[in-house]
């Protein structure tokens, strides 16, 4: 028989397994009872997650409903991250009612999941970790019937926050842009620590509404979102800072843009044109079609720094940008419902493989494995 | 002190079984023990490396040497290593604890990389013959973690 991998030192077993995939290292953990120690050891968790951080090799998950086979039950799909060919369907843990399912964010394999449970406001919010089949349930806080508006990672502390913004009767009404509302009336905003699994009221918060709750991008512990305040006569948009470590709200000057929409657009993004927020605007000018600028802010936090990466207006019948892909191509949806990217420096476009059915498709967002709540008891 | 291929000194490496390995020293200092033994002027010669064998040596070697040739596209270096790791186990074993015991990350993380692959998928009794484990579990533990996570094992 060759010689075996005898009595190897445990850092050369850890450096090893960490480069494995989960599925492998789950299996691993009947071997033998140190190897199934180290696998579920949060250390152990922690270098085989930065090493997939490192590797960035994965996949693009989105969600769908299915009509044709289940009455429209959520699926969610992962994608070839390239090409979007779909790869594998993930079944959520927790049924959902009346809106389905929505995703508030991703980070390192968690997905954190807001599910509504009846029509009434009932919800459970949850995090989801699909690639070893665990999700933790968040503890209930009154504040519930608000709803999630962003999950990320933390490094200060190394730990994971949900941020959930709540606006009670004293907020004047849904807001819309059309009408106008008087926005001065602040949210009760609480975080959810994955660490202590506690939820915490954060203090001096600024009255405001994020423009749509379900974009915002994270970078270093601090989540952004495009959102409005003021009163009906003199409102204003900004972005919206939040420091999840230092708990400490900020505003950030939106650039002088004409278009008639903005979003912020995802870290995978940022991370690709120098780590800094990007905005994207779309407009109709006299209706010669949808023209989708990127902006970037050059250095975090100076206004002035903004500047019009790309401007461009493809003859298609553009919906809206999805977001960005890897190699920093933008995923536009069109009116047809058909998914294509655009590289804005070759100016090229491709048509993505999305099953007609499942391009119900609005985001997506990068996926890879981790062993994020490997110890949960489900 | 210049440490630049030009300048380069030769330095001997003396192997676990007495053999001697003249090595240039740009090269040599790849290995991060090497490195501070020359930097802190403690480089007898020759050094003796008590923990690897003359085989082995030779291959880590051949393996810095590319690895100090400033020539080398990175393109090129990732071919040649993955032609390098295609060894036996034995020869894999024998790359790792001595990348280990002279501290050359590169090395070290390259054929832990192939064992990964090499070991990637496999069912744990194959496992535990690779790396000479004792299974510990009595059968009634493993049936229970296999029951726990069995989609793991379809």
């Amino acid at each position: 028989m060759a010689t075996t991998l005898r009595n190897m030192p445990n850092d050369i077993i850890i450096n090893i397994l960490s480069r494995l995939p989960v599925k492998s290292l789950i299996r691993f953990k009947c071997v033998c009872k140190s190897w199934h120690a180290l696998v579920s050891d949060p250390n152990f968790i922690d270098t085989h997650l930065n090493h997939t951080r490192a590797n960035n090799d994965g996949y693009v998950l989105s969600k769908y409903r299915d009509w044709e086979n289940s009455g429209g039950e959520h699926k969610a799909v992962l994608h070839c991250d390239e090409t979007f060919v779909e790869h594998t369907q993930l079944e959520l843990p927790l049924k959902s009612f009346f809106e389905g399912p929505r995703v508030v964010g991703y980070c390192d394999g968690l997905f954190c999941i807001y599910s509504p449970k009846s029509q009434r406001y009932e919800c459970d919010v949850y995090l989801w970790n699909p690639s070893i089949r665990k999700f933790r349930v968040l503890p209930d806080i009154d504040s519930f019937n608000g709803s999630p508006v962003a999950f990320g990672f933390v490094p200060q502390i190394n730990d994971y926050t949900v941020v959930n913004f709540f606006y009670d009767e004293n907020f004047r009404g849904m807001f819309s842009r059309a009408e106008g509302m008087c926005i001065t009336y602040p949210p009760r905003v609480d975080i959810y620590s994955l660490r202590t699994n506690s939820w915490e009221e954060v203090q001096n918060v600024i009255p405001c509404q994020p423009w749509d709750r379900t974009k915002y991008s994270t970078l270093n512990g601090v989540v952004h979102w495009v959102a409005v305040s003021g009163t009906e006569e003199n409102q204003y948009e900004f972005i919206l800072s939040f420091d999840m470590a230092n708990k400490i709200f900020g505003e950030i000057k939106l650039p002088e843009y004409d278009g008639s929409d903005g979003i912020l657009l995802d870290k995978s993004a940022m991370a690709l044109m120098g780590s800094l927020p990007l905005f994207v605007s779309l407009e109709d000018r006299q209706r010669r079609g949808v023209w989708i600028d990127i902006w970037v802010m050059k250095k975090y936090g100076a206004a002035e720094s903004w500047s019009k990466q790309y401007s461009f207006n493809l003859e298609l019948n553009v919906y809206y940008p999805v977001g960005f892909m890897k190699n920093d191509e933008v995923v536009l949806k069109l009116q047809s419902a058909e998914l294509i990217s655009y590289d804005p420096r070759s100016q090229q476009v491709k048509h993505l493989h999305v099953h007609p059915v499942r391009t119900y498709l609005s985001d997506f967002t990068y996926y890879t494995e981790s062993l994020l709540l490997l110890n949960e008891g489900n | 002190m210049s440490l630049s291929p030009s300048t380069s000194k030769m330095l001997s490496l003396k192997s676990s079984d007495g053999k001697v390995l003249e090595v240039e020293e740009h090269v040599a200092v790849l290995c991060e023990t090497i490195k501070s033994l020359v930097e802190d002027g403690c480089a007898d010669s020759p050094i003796p490396l008590a923990n690897v064998d003359g085989a082995t040596l030779g291959n880590v070697m051949e393996w810095c040497k590319k690895h100090a040739d400033q020539k080398a596209s990175a393109d090129d270096l990732e071919d040649w290593d993955a032609e390098f790791v295609e060894r036996d186990q034995g020869e894999l074993y024998h790359l790792i604890m001595a990348a280990n015991y002279l501290n050359i990350k590169g090395l070290l993380d390259l054929i832990c990389q192939k064992v990964a692959d090499m070991i990637k998928g496999k069912h744990p009794e194959k496992i535990r013959e690779i790396f000479n484990i004792e299974n510990d579990f009595t059968p009634e533990q493993q049936e229970q973690i296999r029951k726990d996570n069995s989609w793991a094992f379809e």
